[in-house]
């Protein structure tokens, strides 16, 4: 059997994650699609109360924009 | 694209539908009700899931609000701990680094509480800590993404890695960052939502929302077209 170079290996390889990435971009979409009713479940109030029910997560108490 | 607002009346017809990447400091704000943007994320992201927006994270972001969760729970078990036992504040600034005079807080411990917990390891005794510690990290961090309703499809981090370096040298993002990135141009989402106002630098190849404050100090923000 032919060897192949390390070029065309590299084609190869990237070839595969090109199409291992559409693959995975259209499980992500499908995924979204099919989580309308998750979504829907959201609860501004709901929220709201677990995290005021987390007391350690507001061990600081101040925005990200200073990083 | 270009660089928007959460704040902009404009901006939850242009997301309706769409898919949504979450950066890290977005989800940490909306965890913690005294963070300056809560309020308006938390505005933002009720108006967005009521209009079938999409709010996808990656195994990056999903990994940082686990140690983010992590150090926090750390740190009020290490203060409950310190301040029961003035022998064990002096050995906790000793790991930390700090002088005998530092006065043990909640955020300087969460800053340094990967060293006190190297110090727990190294005497065989980290056990003490986590029976102070008073939920399940993990729980914690999984309830937090399910209470935002964000989504996390499993199996797929590879996303989040593939072809990064050009993203690095390209943008000069910080390496979670450019793994955001990645992993949104891979899935080619609609945007990012962030409260970092490093990633203005990409908002010419894919949409960035952010605080209306942080995005009016940023040179690439048009509020014109916002």
């Amino acid at each position: 059997m032919e060897q192949l170079t390390d070029e065309r290996k590299a084609e190869l390889l990237a070839l595969k994650n090109r199409i291992a990435n559409k693959e995975a971009a259209r499980k992500i979409r499908e995924a979204a699609a099919n989580n309308k009713a998750y979504r829907a479940s959201f609860s501004r109030e709901a929220h709201d109360k677990f995290v005021h029910s987390r007391p350690y997560l507001t061990l600081l108490g101040k925005g990200m924009d200073e990083d | 694209m270009a660089l928007y607002t959460f704040e902009s009346p404009n901006s939850i017809p242009r997301l309706t539908t769409k898919l949504v990447v979450v950066d890290t400091s977005y989800l940490i704000a909306f965890s913690n009700p005294t963070d300056h943007y809560y309020q308006i994320i938390s505005d933002f992201h009720q108006k967005a899931i009521a209009v079938d927006t999409s709010f996808q994270i990656n195994v990056i972001v999903r990994q940082e609000l686990i140690k983010d969760v992590r150090a926090s729970q750390f740190a009020a078990a290490m203060l409950d701990l310190a301040d029961a036992d003035s022998a064990l504040a002096a050995q906790y600034r000793t790991w930390a680094g700090w002088g005998t005079n530092t006065v043990l807080t909640t955020e300087n411990l969460k800053k340094r509480c990967d060293n006190i917990y190297k110090g727990y390891v190294k005497q065989n005794n980290i056990q003490q800590l986590l029976n102070a510690v008073k939920r399940n990290i993990w729980d914690e961090a999984d309830a937090i993404e399910k209470s935002a309703k964000v989504e996390y499809v499993s199996g797929l981090g590879t996303l989040s890695w593939d072809g990064l370096e050009p993203i690095i040298k390209n943008f000069g993002l910080s390496p979670t960052d450019a793994m955001i990135l990645n992993f949104a141009i891979f899935v080619e989402a609609d945007a990012i939502v962030t409260t970092d106002a490093d990633y203005s630098t990409v908002a010419d190849i894919i949409d960035v929302y952010l605080p209306e404050r942080i995005a009016q100090g940023c040179a690439v923000y048009d509020a014109s077209i916002d």
